[in-house]
């Protein structure tokens, strides 16, 4: 299962609004997409699972993806966390 | 939508009431409903296409429940109606449920759930595609699994 391993580095983390544009942006593919912090995985289409994993600031997460169209789902989520989801810190 | 076009017009008909939007309506004490709308447009940053009625205090539900089956019933897209109250055995979730009996009677789908939370509202927001049961399942399962202890 291709995975990248991603560090959360807006200010405020995965709080609600990134969690919810991480959970927007993975629901746009069809492969199956997780995320994990420590020994918690969750499914990256989840809001509440993604905000439950309360990943602040550097924290570091992996994200899995398994599909046809995985390596662009995690190209996607890179730029997105690269982005810091668009938010200015 | 535009691919239900290419297919027969009963056909159609058909695959338009099962790709419809299961229709949401937040009933609570006021402000709750509005208040829960807002946290959702806050998390998603957009609007949000869920209904919200306030009951204020001194309003006497049980007077709106010929109103509530109506708006209800004019919610409906074809896929039922999603209702989240807040305090179960208080008069918006007795009329919520008299008024689902009623829409049940005249075959339009209605679950009511009580206990509603800011989690339950942002999780069948995520779920919004699927079927009215499984919303309904999603609203409970999504508000149980947030309310823990966090230290």
């Amino acid at each position: 299962m291709p995975q990248i391993e991603l560090i959360v580095s807006n200010k405020l983390g995965l709080h609600a609004r990134a969690a919810a544009k991480l959970t927007k942006t993975a629901s746009q593919f069809a492969c199956e997409i997780f995320i994990t912090k420590e020994a918690r995985r969750v499914n990256a289409k989840s809001i509440m699972g993604v905000m439950m994993l309360a990943a602040g600031k550097d924290t570091t997460v992996t994200i899995e993806a398994e599909g046809g169209d995985a390596d662009q789902a995690l190209q996607e989520i890179k730029a997105l966390f690269d982005d810091k989801f668009g938010e200015q810190d | 939508m535009a691919k239900e076009y290419i297919v027969g017009a009963e056909d159609s008909l058909v695959k338009q009431a099962n790709t419809a939007t299961v229709a949401i309506l937040v009933m609570a004490h006021a402000p709750l409903a509005t208040a829960l709308k807002e946290v959702a447009e806050h998390v998603f940053g957009e609007a949000i296409d869920i209904t919200t009625i306030d009951v204020l205090p001194g309003a006497c539900a049980v007077d709106s429940s010929d109103a509530l089956v109506a708006r209800l019933t004019d919610l409906d897209r074809g896929a039922g109606v999603l209702v989240l109250t807040d305090l179960p055995g208080a008069s918006p979730a007795n009329i919520c449920v008299q008024a689902a009996q009623r829409l049940n009677e005249s075959a339009i789908d209605c679950a009511v759930i009580t206990g509603v939370n800011a989690s339950m509202v942002v999780r069948v927001l995520s779920y919004r595609k699927q079927p009215l049961e499984v919303l309904a399942q999603q609203a409970v399962e999504g508000a149980r699994q947030t309310v823990t202890r966090l230290n």
